[in-house]
């Protein structure tokens, strides 16, 4: 289990997104790969790392130096990081963002518990982001 | 971004499979699953194992949650709850983009080509695969995200996937251009006062 429970005093409220997050597909970014490919399968597109041009793959995408592909779409895809960005991402809040003001709204509140006299360092309290 | 079609990325399956990898800084590198999500400074009213908190401190820290200086960046506040029009027609989008006959269809063919190479479909979860574990980067399960990866680049799963939402998106996003624009501009600078009030209060956050 993470560290947690420290002791009494734990915040109470949930994070929001914390159960929707925790079965979404965020992965963080990876290298120094090897990548093998299973039998049955087409070579995937070039490597950014072994080819810093932009070039195409089998399935018709340009990927970038950098691993990124943007589609006629508008849409993004990133392989370094699995990520995939649809247009209307560009206006919502991001993961990132949410858990910013998520973070921020926590310190807020422990700044104010600590000028209350509480012992905010006895507070801390991380959650279990699978018990939602 | 996130990965809304699942694990497609060769090189992130290598390394995680299907799982949630270590994306916060407060958390240690190689962490994941269970103990991989980021987290901060929040809690629940009982914790795993029964924990519950102190009423006098859960009362302070109740008191506080509701001052402005938290209120502030609250999600719900940030987003006006979810109720601007622009934001249910997106959500409809993205309620609804799995019952679009082009994107069905890209379903069955992956699903047809993962039977092909000894997989199974997973049921409930478009883009994954019956035994896939979102908590594990174990050997067997990078086995099986490799077989999933190999079958959405066969059938163009995630640019294919991506062109059908992207597409329903398109009359949304130009219908509320202005709305969504102002939003954008609103994120933004709430996003940026809470980075300060981070930097100004790191003594208080968890460091992992």
């Amino acid at each position: 289990m993470p560290s947690m429970h420290h002791r009494p005093g734990a915040l109470r409220r949930a994070v929001a997104l914390s159960a929707a997050l925790s079965t979404a597909f965020l992965l963080a970014a990876c290298d120094d790969l090897s990548p093998t490919v299973p039998d049955g399968f087409d070579q995937p597109g070039p490597s950014p790392s072994s080819d810093p041009a932009p070039a195409d793959d089998d399935l018709g995408l340009t990927w970038g130096p950098d691993g990124v592909a943007t589609l006629g779409s508008g849409a993004v895809l990133d392989r370094a990081t699995g990520h995939v960005e649809l247009p209307s991402d560009r206006y919502l809040e991001s993961w990132e963002e949410v858990q910013t003001l998520e973070m921020a709204r926590n310190a807020a509140v422990a700044a104010c518990a600590r000028l209350s006299g509480l012992d905010v360092q006895a507070v801390r309290w991380e959650i279990d982001p699978l018990s939602g | 971004m996130s990965q809304p079609f699942g694990a497609w990325s060769r090189e992130v399956a290598e390394q995680y499979a299907f799982a949630v990898g270590p994306v916060d800084p407060y958390l240690a590198a190689g962490d994941v699953g269970e103990e991989g999500l980021p987290v901060a400074f929040a809690g629940a009213s009982v914790g795993p194992d029964g924990f519950a908190p102190d009423p006098e401190d859960q009362a302070v820290i109740d008191a506080c949650y509701l001052e402005a200086d938290a209120q502030r960046f609250d999600l719900v506040t940030v987003t006006s709850g979810g109720t601007a029009q622009w934001r249910v027609e997106l959500e409809q989008v993205w309620i609804g983009w799995q019952t679009y006959p082009e994107a069905e269809a890209v379903e069955a063919e992956y699903a047809s080509c993962l039977t092909d190479v000894g997989a199974e479909p997973n049921p409930d979860l478009w883009g994954g695969a019956s035994g896939m574990d979102l908590r594990s980067a174990s050997q067997p399960q990078i086995d099986l995200a490799l077989l999933v990866v190999g079958c959405k680049e066969q059938v163009r799963y995630v640019p294919r996937l991506a062109d059908v939402v992207a597409a329903h998106q398109a009359p949304v996003l130009e219908t509320y251009a202005a709305e969504l624009g102002a939003y954008r501009a609103d994120v933004d600078l709430v996003v940026e006062a809470a980075r300060e009030v981070l930097e100004l209060n790191a003594d208080v956050m968890v460091q992992g």
